[in-house]
């Protein structure tokens, strides 16, 4: 098989099977402390995230000088504020310090020749802001573990064949990972039907959302492709969340709940095929 | 009359004086230059691709040798492999950054003349917003007048590098890791 298939595949398989495991074990011995499996889950797709981001690039780079350098920056910030959230503590002041602090990566650079680049960085927060509090109050609310995760999930997989035809391997590497280590807590989540935690939408909204802006700039990731596959999850709004102790009940829920994730996430894909065809460059 | 020619002489001496002391000022011709490279693809051929668009200067000085100086400025979008599809790919993050990082230069510190016709140019090259030294080990092809009777001379450079030390580690091994330099100019004198 080509050497940089597999190389892809170890990328995108090493992590999440990783992110199977330690999360299995953590829903199994946290299973009546759900704080505590927030804090662990969130740990652990933190370090999942930056295991793949190192399988994809390499290395790390200090400091970081290009936006997706600060991808396991990110992730391990996000994870710390998703274990403060799980408490309730200073959610809307930690949700804003992080929007802006992720505009800032990807426009404080141009403010000296750009004084225009302020109101980007303004507009980005208020965009980023708004997506976190959606997320986490309006969709998190109205959602199970296992619904959230897959809504998520889907969106950041597909992200990946979106970003990889937008002619970034690496960066849709990363956004498959993340699309599979979601996924892999969205079964886990479905099997205990639980809960996750804040750091969900946290992850979603500051690593995918770094990945998609970052592909929209430095490659050619077509902006409409992007912005239906930000809005994917906000489907989740539709229909009522299902915790019913029988699994079957569950998955028909589930499947009829992702309906509308399915429906925006193959018109973001069928808009990257048309705006972007596949390549045969490798 | 023998002061008058003596004066002459001498100030005619002091004229050539300066001219040789003068450093020679080069621009690079585009159109009569090239700047090639080879990377080798999973080990069993080697993939050849250039730069389209780039500029750069070079300073001769024969009376102070360390005042030589080459520049040169890539513009890292104008990568042409030859396969619009890898040049999109090389262009992104994956690679170059291009939007980014528009430029790569290479800003030379020391020039050492090895012969006539060999010198070796070391100096800074930055790609990707990293900077690391590289040696450039130049021919001199040959000088004189072009088509408008301009002066003209040409130069030959080779030099590798390793991809990674500026951390475009993307498909390694698959795509190696060494990259070999040909950057063939002839420069105008200004």
């Amino acid at each position: 098989m080509n050497q940089m298939v597999v190389q892809s595949l170890q990328g995108v398989g090493f992590p999440s099977l990783a992110v199977l495991i330690a999360s299995a074990v953590c829903f199994v011995v946290f299973r009546e402390h759900p704080w505590l499996r927030a804090i662990g889950i969130g740990l652990i797709l933190a370090g999942g995230t930056i295991w793949a981001y190192l399988l994809a690039f390499g290395g790390f780079a200090f400091p970081p000088r290009e936006s997706h350098q600060w991808i396991p920056y990110l992730a391990g910030v996000v994870a710390l504020v998703g274990c403060f959230q799980g408490l309730r503590l200073g959610r809307q002041v930690t949700n804003i310090a992080l929007s802006l602090g992720m505009a800032l990566i990807f426009f404080w650079s141009q403010v000296p020749g750009n004084p225009l680049a302020l109101v980007w960085i303004v507009a980005l927060t208020i965009a980023l802001f708004i997506s976190t509090i959606l997320l986490q109050k309006v969709i998190e609310d109205r959602c199970s573990g296992a619904e959230l995760a897959l809504g998520l999930a889907l969106s950041a997989g597909a992200g990946g064949i979106a970003i990889f035809l937008g002619g970034s391997a690496v960066l849709g590497q990363i956004s498959g990972s993340l699309g599979v280590i979601l996924g892999v807590i969205a079964i886990l989540a479905f099997f205990f039907n639980t809960t996750v935690g804040a750091i969900l939408p946290l992850i979603y909204v500051f690593i995918f959302g770094c990945l998609l802006l970052s592909a929209c700039l430095f490659a050619q990731l077509p902006w409409l492709t992007a912005v239906l596959l930000w809005v994917a999850p906000w489907a989740l709004i539709l229909g009522q969340r299902s915790d019913h102790p029988r699994i079957s009940r569950r998955a028909r829920a589930l499947l009829i709940r992702m309906i509308g994730v399915f429906a925006l996430v193959a018109i973001a894909l069928g808009s990257a095929f048309l705006l972007t065809p596949p390549s045969s460059e490798l | 009359m023998k002061k008058h020619y003596l004066s002459f002489l001498l100030s005619s001496l002091v004229l050539a004086g300066t001219t040789v002391a003068q450093a020679d000022s080069f621009k690079i011709d585009p159109v009569h230059s090239a700047i090639i490279f080879k990377i080798g693809h999973f080990g069993v051929g080697n993939v050849y691709g250039r730069f389209d668009n780039f500029s750069g200067t070079v300073a001769l000085d024969q009376s102070d040798p360390s005042k030589d100086a080459v520049n040169v400025e890539i513009k890292t979008d104008s990568v042409d492999t030859n396969a619009p599809d890898r040049d999109k790919h090389i262009k992104s993050p994956d690679f170059f950054n291009a939007a980014q990082f528009s430029t790569a230069t290479f800003k030379s510190t020391s020039v050492k003349k090895i012969d006539d016709k060999t010198y070796e140019v070391t100096g800074d090259f930055t790609l990707r917003g990293v900077t690391k030294p590289l040696t450039l080990n130049v021919q001199a092809v040959g000088s004189g007048p072009g088509p408008k009777g301009e002066p003209r001379s040409g130069w030959e450079a080779t030099a590798t590098l390793k991809r990674s030390d500026f951390e475009v580690k993307t498909f390694l091994p698959a795509v190696s890791d060494e990259v070999s330099l040909i950057i063939a100019v002839e420069g105008i004198k200004q």
